[in-house]
């Protein structure tokens, strides 16, 4: 068990109590500190709507914050986002083929899911949420409008480990 | 080619500094330390002197932070408090002129960077019945804590956020994410106290005058703040860098103060180049552009070696342990060459190769290159290393191997072994005075030990009042041991570098001397401290006392002669280096 355990489950009631528009949790484990969450952007500019992110809550939460990253993976049909509940389950058009998650394009993220935000690093405290890091990572691609991946892409996919670590982050530039 | 020449600190004087908390550095004379550094405008003028300026963390946190925030309320900002001025001075990076022109010139935004309200209060209070937003515990009986905002949480979760603000050393703000208030650095350190396993004794803090600065002397805020602030001024403080030591050493003078301008500059500068500004050995890189053929000799007693408060002998240029009687181009040259592991790849190179098949490794004795491997029976040729059975049943032919090529390794091999053998030989003999080094350190912690408990032993039973004075010879003889080792240390690098003249020969001898000296010294406290001895070891201290004290001399002799024999055989050209070997 966490030991802010109390804490996280007043986070996860009200995840489901007042689900945030367009994002889901599509799994999550007993202990409350690993969830699967579904994203659904509204941009444009982005082919795909729907993204899965991976948040992995720490010993030190809410000390610490979360890690978090997006995650690709192949996703079932007629499971897409809040707004989209089938009218017919029966129906066999396009929607039943597997169709899979992929990283989104962004300035910010790079192309293994890492994600570059300052509320992941040094503007976290204890005060801030699971919910508060969704709702930026999802108005953060709402408005983007450069489709490009961070300048240190390669770079930086080649020596990174399983999560972005905080020490090893330059944060880019905040206005984008 | 060698790489000798003279310093030549090309500062410019026009500089303006703002040098904000300085202090009457004269009054304090018996903190410096002078190493002869030569003027920048007058070459030959060697009265100009670097001064060093030695600081426990303590000091330094009581004299740069603490007294700059009481120098401003005595004199420019007496309408403040000296809470509130440590705010002020932590973020504008303690500079006192700062806090001023801001105070004056832009109040409202002063007060809102630093997150200081007009009205304050600031509660740690006693709650029944509380339920703390941030670890959703819900509290029949909690301390909880907030800032004049009225964002309140639990102690438990202000002490843990507190703990993990403090690594970055910059002021503190409320929990809340959009809140800007600043946690005074008296606060911070109550909270921390809270919780803190150690009690301080009331009557101590009754007897203690309460002054500024024992109200903030354990304050881990200021610790912290000072270590950020000292690491971002890497040219102007060092850190000791003996293990555990808390200690620094300030440059402080006319340089350091134009250094102060563009530290930012400087460092890029110094990670570029390395630091090759009060380094005697390289030409300041400016006046290259000058004189860029002249070698002029090295003057190895300009290197900046400095103690710290306690004792540790220090090169400031390098960082790193008192180097002499290497210059410092030398030490970064052979520390670098030691971490090379390309040396190690030279040594397998060109004494061993691995079997074809099997992998194992296999060395290479006599002239025939028909191989067989021992572990596996490979049968292979040591030049191409194929299979034999394809050179043919005949007498060896190896087809695949170009003649001159072969020739051509061959020389490569020899070439490698003999510079190889030359840099083990030098190194085996700097390692082992390196490790003996630590085996004499615990072997003298051992004795000071016993010594310890055998004078109180002593005095509880009125046995002798031997104090620590009547054993001084003991602490010098520990202090010259080390000492002496690490000259014995260098002078092997020193000796890899060295050209092969006529005077390498006195230098070698006064090595040998020293080396001889420092084993005698050694022997004696290896002996004292053997299992064997145990019971006897205090009267083994005094019955050597007299060895103990000429070794101790002749060890210090022996290393001040080594030192001055590499010193002017440097300035008068008979010693040189090579730094292409
Ligand atoms: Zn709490
Ligand atoms: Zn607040
Ligand atoms: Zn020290
Ligand atoms: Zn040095
Ligand atoms: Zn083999
Ligand atoms: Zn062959």
């Amino acid at each position: 068990m966490h030991p802010f355990h109390k804490r996280l489950l007043k986070e996860f009631k009200s995840l489901n109590k007042n689900p945030l528009p367009s994002i889901k949790i599509l799994s999550n484990n007993e202990n409350l500190t690993n969830f699967d969450f579904e994203i659904e952007i509204t941009n444009g500019l982005y082919d795909d709507k729907l993204y899965k992110l991976v948040v992995v809550i720490t010993k030190e939460y809410p000390v610490s914050p979360p890690k978090a990253k997006f995650v690709v993976g192949t996703r079932e049909a007629g499971e897409s986002g809040s707004t989209g509940t089938s009218e017919n389950p029966i129906d066999v058009s396009s929607d039943t083929m597997q169709s899979s998650y992929k990283i989104p394009i962004h300035p910010h993220i790079y192309s293994n899911g890492h994600i570059c935000l300052n509320l992941l690093g040094d503007d976290w405290t204890p005060a801030c949420t699971i919910e508060s890091i969704l709702i930026s990572l999802q108005s953060m691609i709402n408005n983007n409008t450069d489709m490009t991946r961070p300048p240190d892409d390669n770079r930086y996919i080649k020596y990174a480990g399983e999560f972005a670590s905080k020490d090893g982050f330059v944060y880019h530039d905040d206005s984008v | 080619m060698s790489e000798e020449g003279s310093i030549d600190y090309d500062f410019d004087e026009d500089e303006a500094s703002d040098f904000s908390f300085e202090s009457d550095y004269d009054d304090q004379n018996d903190n410096m330390i002078d190493t002869p550094i030569e003027s920048p405008k007058d070459k030959t003028d060697i009265s100009k002197l670097a001064k060093f300026k030695k600081w426990t963390t303590k000091e330094f946190i009581n004299e740069n932070f603490i007294n700059a925030a009481v120098k401003l309320q005595n004199l420019q900002l007496p309408q403040c408090n000296l809470e509130d001025l440590l705010i002020m001075l932590h973020q504008l990076k303690w500079q006192s002129e700062e806090v001023i022109n801001n105070y004056y010139d832009n109040y409202d935004k002063l007060m809102n960077d630093c997150g200081i309200p007009k009205v304050k209060n600031n509660v740690i209070k006693e709650k029944l019945e509380y339920s703390c937003p941030i670890c959703c515990e819900e509290y029949d009986n909690i301390k909880t804590f907030q800032l004049s905002c009225g964002h309140e949480y639990c102690i438990n979760c202000y002490h843990s956020y507190l703990k993990t603000q403090l690594t970055n050393g910059q002021l503190i703000r409320c929990i809340d994410t959009s809140c800007n208030l600043t946690i005074p650095h008296l606060l911070t350190q109550e909270i921390f106290d809270l919780f803190s396993q150690d009690v301080r004794d009331p009557a101590q803090d009754f007897f203690e005058v309460p002054t500024a600065n024992s109200k903030y002397a354990h304050n881990m805020l200021l610790s912290s703040a000072a270590r950020s602030y000292i690491n971002s001024k890497k040219s102007k403080y060092k850190w000791c860098p003996a293990p555990d030591c808390e200690n620094l050493v300030e440059l402080v003078d006319n340089y350091a103060l134009h250094l102060d301008n563009d530290d930012d500059d400087f460092d890029e500068y110094l990670s570029d180049e390395e630091s090759t500004l009060l380094d005697p050995s390289t030409n300041n890189v400016k006046d290259k552009s000058k004189s860029p053929s002249v070698d002029r000799p090295i003057d190895i007693s300009l290197t900046p070696i400095v103690s710290c408060g306690t004792d540790h002998q220090f090169c400031y240029n390098c960082q790193y342990e008192n180097h002499l009687p290497c210059p410092c181009n030398i030490v970064r040259s052979w520390i670098k060459k030691c971490k090379d592991d390309s040396e190690t790849a030279n040594w397998i190179e060109a004494n061993t190769h691995n079997c074809p098949k099997c992998l194992n490794s296999i060395e290479k004795n006599g002239g025939c290159n028909h191989m067989t491997c021992r572990t596996c029976n490979y049968e292979f040729c040591w030049i191409c290393f194929k299979e034999w059975s394809i050179h043919g049943s005949q007498f060896f032919k190896c087809n695949n191997f170009d003649k001159s090529e072969k020739d051509a390794i061959e020389l490569n091999q020899k070439q490698k072994r003999v510079s190889l053998q030359r840099y083990l030989h030098y190194y085996k003999r700097f390692a082992v005075h390196e490790s003996s080094m630590k085996g004499d350190m615990k072997a003298l912690d051992k004795i000071n030990q016993r010594m310890e408990s055998f004078m109180s032993e002593q005095s509880k039973q009125n046995l002798s009042n031997l104090s620590w004075t009547d054993v001084q010879f003991l602490k010098d003889a520990f202090k010259a041991l080390t000492n002496g080792r690490k000259t014995l240390k260098w002078s092997y690098c020193f000796g890899f570098y060295m050209k092969e003249l006529i005077f390498a020969e006195v230098f070698e001898q006064t090595q040998e001397h020293l080396n001889r000296v420092v084993e005698d010294l050694s022997k004696i406290v290896e002996e004292i401290n053997d299992k064997k001895n145990n019971d006897r070891s205090t009267e083994l201290i005094m019955k050597n006392k007299k060895a103990l004290i000429s070794l101790t001399n002749a060890v210090t002799k022996g290393q001040q002669s080594l030192i001055q024999c590499a010193e002017s055989g440097l300035k008068e050209e008979r010693l040189k280096f090579d730094l292409s070997i």
